[in-house]
Formats: C-alpha cells, sequence, structure tokens
C-alpha cells in the first residue's frame, strides 16, 4: 500500500458527499468544476478510482523480462558480423546475408529497448498520477472546504465547498490523464512492430575458386 | 578468426538465447485492469488506449523474436550445407589427386 491507498480510504467519506451534493445541487454557474466535469467525464470518486486502479508492476516486471532478449539481439548482431575464415563468391553471398542480420539484429534490440523504456515510463507515469492525487486529496481532507461539507446540508456555502473540493481532485486527475495521453503519443512510432525481412532460404550458394577452413 | 562451422554454432546458439527471451515475454502478458480501463470516463478511455499500446508492443516484440530465431537457424542452416558440399568437393578431388599418384 502507498500513500494514495491510505489517503483515498480517507477520503471516500467527504468525497461521496461531495458527489451527493453535487448531484442534488448542482454546482455554481461558472464554477471551474464545470469545464473538470467535462474533461475528466467521471464524478470526483470515479476519478480518484482510477488512479487508486493503477497497478502497473507487471510493467515493472516486463522491463526485467525484456532485457535478456535486448541483450541477446546484440550479441547475434555482433556474432553475425564478425569475420569468418572463408573466402569466395558464395563466402561473400553470406557475408551480405550476415550484415543484413547484424543489421535487423540492432533494430529489433532498439525495438526491445524502446518497449523497456515504454515500459518504465507508464511506471513512471502512474506513480507520479498517485503521489499528486494522495497530495491533493491530504490536502483536501484538512481543508476549511471539508469541514463545511461535513456540517453543513445542501446550503449555498455546502455546495461552493463541494465544487471546490471536486475542482481540485478532478483538476489533479485531468493533469495526470494529459500526461498519459502526451506519453502514448510520444511512444506510438517507437514500438512499431520491425517488417519481416526476406531471407535467402538455400543460404549461401556453393561458387567456384572458394577457400574455407574447415 | 572463426571458421563457418563455429558461426554456424554462434547463430544456432543466438536462436535459442532469443527463443529464451522471447518465451520470458509469455510471464509479463499485459494483464487487463492495471491501467484502470474499467474506469468511467476519460481515465478508463486513456487507460484502455495505453493497455493497447503496452499490448500491441508485447505481442510485436514476440513476432519479432519469432521470425529472427527462424532466420538465425536458416542462416546456421545454409552455412552448414554449404561447408558440408565444400568438404565432400575437397575429398572427391583429394581421391582423384591420389588415385592419379598410384
Amino acid at each position: 500500500m502507498d500513500a494514495l491507498d491510505h489517503v483515498a480510504d480517507a477520503a471516500a467519506d467527504l468525497l461521496t458527499r461531495v458527489e451527493s451534493i453535487l448531484v442534488r445541487a448542482g454546482a455554481p454557474a461558472g464554477h471551474p468544476v464545470w469545464p473538470l466535469l467535462r474533461r475528466v467525464r467521471a464524478l470526483p470518486a470515479e476519478a480518484v478510482g482510477a488512479v487508486v486502479a493503477l497497478r502497473p508492476a507487471a510493467l515493472t516486471a516486463a522491463a526485467s523480462a525484456l532485457a535478456p532478449l535486448a541483450e541477446a539481439y546484440q550479441l547475434t548482431g555482433e556474432s553475425a558480423a564478425r569475420p569468418v575464415a572463408w573466402t569466395g563468391p558464395a563466402a561473400d553471398a553470406f557475408a551480405a546475408q550476415a550484415r543484413a542480420l547484424a543489421a535487423t539484429d540492432r533494430e529489433l534490440a532498439r525495438s526491445v529497448r524502446a518497449t523497456i523504456g515504454y515500459a518504465e515510463a507508464v511506471t513512471g507515469w502512474a506513480a507520479q498520477s498517485r503521489g499528486a492525487l494522495a497530495q491533493t486529496l491530504a490536502t483536501v481532507l484538512t481543508s476549511a472546504e471539508a469541514v463545511t461539507v461535513r456540517t453543513a446540508r445542501a446550503t449555498p456555502e455546502a455546495i461552493g465547498a463541494a465544487a471546490a473540493i471536486a475542482a481540485r481532485v478532478l483538476a489533479t486527475v485531468a493533469e495526470a490523464y494529459d500526461r498519459a495521453e502526451a506519453l502514448h503519443e510520444e511512444w506510438a512510432g517507437r514500438l512499431v512492430e520491425h517488417p519481416e525481412q526476406p531471407c535467402s532460404p538455400d543460404g549461401p550458394a556453393s561458387g567456384a575458386n572458394t577457400t574455407v577452413r574447415l | 578468426m572463426d571458421d563457418p562451422r563455429q558461426l554456424a554454432d554462434r547463430l544456432e546458439s543466438a536462436a535459442t538465447a532469443i527463443s529464451v527471451g522471447a518465451a520470458a515475454l509469455d510471464g509479463v502478458r499485459a494483464d487487463p485492469g492495471q491501467l484502470g480501463e474499467d474506469a468511467a470516463g476519460r481515465p478508463g478511455e486513456i487507460g484502455r488506449v495505453l493497455h493497447a499500446q503496452w499490448s500491441a508492443a508485447l505481442s510485436a516484440r514476440t513476432r519479432e523474436a519469432g521470425r529472427a530465431g527462424a532466420r538465425l537457424v536458416e542462416a546456421a542452416a545454409g552455412l552448414r550445407r554449404a561447408t558440408q558440399a565444400y568438404a565432400a568437393a575437397d575429398g572427391a578431388a583429394h581421391d582423384r589427386l591420389r588415385r592419379r599418384g598410384a
């Protein structure tokens, strides 16, 4: 459990009251909560639930699991590019094939490293979002508006306080998902599948005047 | 400098290493729910987008690994066939020379 798990539990009742007031009485006209509600398209408790649900442990595990594959590609690229004690037309044909293999595997190593980078970026985004929301909820829980929402019924003061709390929470969630959207766009071109490469079905052909160290 | 048989061995070992690396990805499939895909509104929508992006990236890496391993195995097999053909040609030439000398 992290700070958000603790503070979200503590804030659950307050957020339920906030939603109840806003659903029954609405928010003051022109209040900043309106554009935030349209932007997030969720009520505060739902929006908090979405961030609480972020558990990217599998992405962290994936970053570790992908590392050996990147290393295998890197080593393959280096192996295929090494010189071989073999000369002649068939050796030349194979050298071209080996160069292509080495280039492809270097590209594949880059794709795997990009995928590791993406997993780390999403994990970092989730951690940052959880931390920011925990801080907002902690601030809101000890605010004067929280006291008003807890003690007053649907008075104009309580409606204003509920709208203010909702706006703070939704602003934090909206910022988090703006970053997520930017992250998605930033990585879109770096995770694409490497196209299939044609491969000689017969391997190097035999040729005249060939020398091979056997 | 390696000879062709040693290179074929190295390519086969590399294919195995790539297969092992790809198999490790099966354990980290993109489990649904970890990015809040079921949430309401924009958070759920973006959670689904991120999950789809992650899932597609893992699938792409798995397919690439399958093709890369197959390419290396093919290259190693071609190299071995060529090496065996040269050895057979050398042996035949050696036999002919020996018969002429006899």
